[in-house]
């Protein structure tokens, strides 16, 4: 895809190779924050680092803006290790979770900050700064303390004193955490768009999955400082390589053992995955399971059916006999007996996928 | 029931008041009467005579313009010696920190006399008996606690987001410290600086005790003031000596009330 860059923001002339981490470790006294961890992001690219708190991906972040000193590894930012330079020589530019906004400064000497430390000429500094902020569309808030202007605009303007940094690579810390629900959508388009319209290399992290899928070009999700898998939003939701990744991206029916002859049947600690949307309910005896509809949760724009599955006479191992099924506007009503059919079911053994991952319809990017 | 309590509150605030702004009021007047005395019921007369005693006398001038110039260079001296050190204990983790930050209120759990006569012999042998420096160091002492706890209060609520945030932008620490830590920490520094203020412009213990008879400051004075002067002088030094507590109070308000440190920074 080829990206104009915006003609507001100059890029200096560079051989873009995009961020390289190799071997990276972490530990805090005996815990093992990140462990021997490997990623590359291409040049233009959005990567998130998505997990839940605790799994090292806050860390990471700090470790390569340059507030963390790390215990092995190497940080390369276009070809340059960066991984003992203090955080002020690294060319790398972060949006704080909290904004961290010098709330004694304008919006202008906030975005201007950055740049009067490099002795840029006045008429420059000012031609930048308004260029970046009528790129976030914030020029009319430029003499407002960040105090008076709204969590949005404070966000933008966090992202607006990243930007005229033109950092080779731009550091995103649960940005829109501080949202509320509905600015929070609009923000991560809006976020999403200017990175692809300025071609600029992003590290995004957030607990949240919504956020990593709508925005990434890639996601690694993290589990115990390690990356569980490290593929592109649909491949990760279709195609997860661990229970883990399963269960953390997306919503997960987990039966204890095998589906064959209308039950469940344990079999070598094998686990049956399915998501709740490749759950259908038909009429009973004509699916692959049956059971009773325990409730029936309005979601809105659809409903979640949870059914009691028969139960098989085994003790379950792992797993459980309750199961969720996702439609819109099934005919079924509390304590009916239904059928229900599971499409592209998955196996996990001790959590690592023991069938071959169905094949996705990656649309061509 | 309402009626009772509200009488009752209301003898409370009276009371107060007369607590509080009585003996001013007995200063205020005292300061501009000829003479009031028992058994009559009202001064025989106003006068300004007083304060023109005051402003002649040299001797009370000079006190006067001690106590100005000590203030000022005991809020300085104590600046420079205190807020590196607030600054650790705000932001370094060291060995005995703790203990060290505790150990600041000795100077203030002993009693000051017994101290300051300890104090006297140790000045004699060091020859610092009437000079400028030793009462410049009695002064000091006297502040170091709010010129530490309370800029280490302010160093330690600026959040190390908006220290990190200019650290990435491309600032070195010490740009960190003087464009944003420092700025954000002032009004706390100020509150500190205006009441290391007050306390050198009250000490009288030390003060007399290591420079008596040679350098007099207006708390000293009042000493003599009130054993040899009619009571109408020392009214009129006493409301002297209250007016810059009272300016600087008022000038200060704001910044101690308002708290704009929180401002703009999404504390949740």
């Amino acid at each position: 895809m080829s990206r104009a860059p915006d003609p507001r923001v100059v890029t200096e002339a560079i051989t873009p190779k995009g961020l390289r981490i190799r071997g990276l470790r972490k530990v805090f006294g005996e815990k093992v924050v990140v462990a021997d961890f490997d990623l590359d992001v291409r040049p233009g690219e959005l990567v998130s680092l998505l997990g839940p708190s605790g799994c090292g991906k806050t860390t990471t972040l700090r470790m390569v803006a340059g507030f963390l000193a790390a215990d092995a590894g190497r940080i390369e930012i276009d070809g340059s290790d960066v991984v003992r330079l203090p955080p002020d020589r690294r060319p790398s530019a972060m949006v704080f979770q909290n904004y961290a906004l010098w709330p004694h400064m304008s919006v202008f000497k906030n975005v201007a900050y950055p740049l009067k430390l490099r002795r840029l000429p006045k008429a420059e500094i000012e031609r930048r700064v308004l260029g970046v902020l009528e790129l976030v569309d914030l020029a009319h808030h430029r003499d407002s303390r960040p105090a008076t202007i709204s969590g949005g605009e404070q966000q933008r303007a966090a992202l607006a004193r990243a930007l005229v940094q033109e950092p080779h690579v731009l550091l995103l810390d649960e940005p829109l955490s501080n949202l509320d629900s509905k600015l929070r959508v609009k923000v991560r388009e809006d976020i999403r768009e200017l990175q692809q319209r300025l071609g600029i290399t992003t590290v995004l992290v957030t607990h949240d999955q919504d956020e990593a899928l709508s925005m990434s070009d890639r996601v690694a999700v993290m589990n115990d400082g390690r990356i569980e898998q490290f593929s592109a939003p649909d491949e990760l939701y279709d195609a997860p390589r661990t229970s883990f990744v399963a269960n953390f991206v997306g919503q997960l029916n987990t039966l204890p053992g095998v589906v064959t002859g209308g039950r469940v049947a344990p079999r070598d600690g094998i686990l049956t995955c399915v998501r709740p949307e490749h759950t259908t309910c038909v009429a009973p005896g004509s699916g692959d399971l049956d059971g009773i509809v325990r409730r029936v949760v309005p979601r809105g724009a659809f409903q979640e059916v949870v059914i009691d599955l028969d139960s098989s006479g085994d003790e379950p191992t792992g797993g459980s006999t309750t199961v969720r099924s996702m439609a819109v506007r099934p005919d079924v009503s509390p304590g009916q007996r239904v059928g229900l059919r599971l499409e592209r079911p998955m196996s996990f053994r001790d959590g690592a996928r023991v069938d071959s991952p169905a094949p996705t319809h990656t649309p061509g990017r | 029931m309402d009626r009772v309590a509200r009488t009752l509150l209301g003898v409370v605030v009276a009371g107060l008041c007369l607590f509080v702004f009585g003996p001013l009021l007995w200063l205020g007047a005292h300061a501009f009467v000829s003479n009031w005395t028992y058994p009559h019921l009202l001064p025989d007369g106003l006068t300004l005579r007083w304060w023109r005693v005051v402003l002649d006398d040299p001797n009370l001038a000079a006190a006067v313009q001690n106590s100005l110039t000590f203030a000022p260079l005991t809020v300085l001296a104590s600046a420079v010696i205190c807020l590196p050190a607030a600054y650790a204990f705000a932001r370094h983790d060291f060995f005995g920190r703790r203990t060290m930050l505790i150990g600041l209120f000795a100077t203030n759990a002993f009693p000051k006399m017994g101290l300051f006569a300890t104090m006297a012999s140790l000045f004699y042998a060091l020859d610092l008996m009437q000079t400028v420096l030793g009462i410049l160091i009695v002064h000091v002492i006297g502040t170091v606690v709010f010129m530490t706890w309370i800029p280490a209060a302010a160093f330690a609520a600026v959040p190390r987001s908006l220290e990190e945030a200019a650290r990435d932008a491309g600032a070195r620490p010490l740009r960190v410290f003087f464009t944003v830590t420092l700025p954000l920490a002032l009004p706390g520094i100020l509150v500190a600086a205006i009441m290391s203020f007050l306390a050198s412009f009250d000490e009288a213990q030390g003060t007399y005790l290591i420079g008596a008879p040679d350098y007099m400051t207006m708390p000293t004075q009042m000493y003599s003031l009130v054993l040899n002067y009619p009571k109408q002088v020392a009214a009129v030094f006493s409301l002297m000596l209250s007016a810059p507590s009272v300016l600087l109070l008022l000038l200060v308000r704001r910044q101690v009330m308002g708290g704009h440190l929180a401002e703009g920074f999404q504390i949740r």
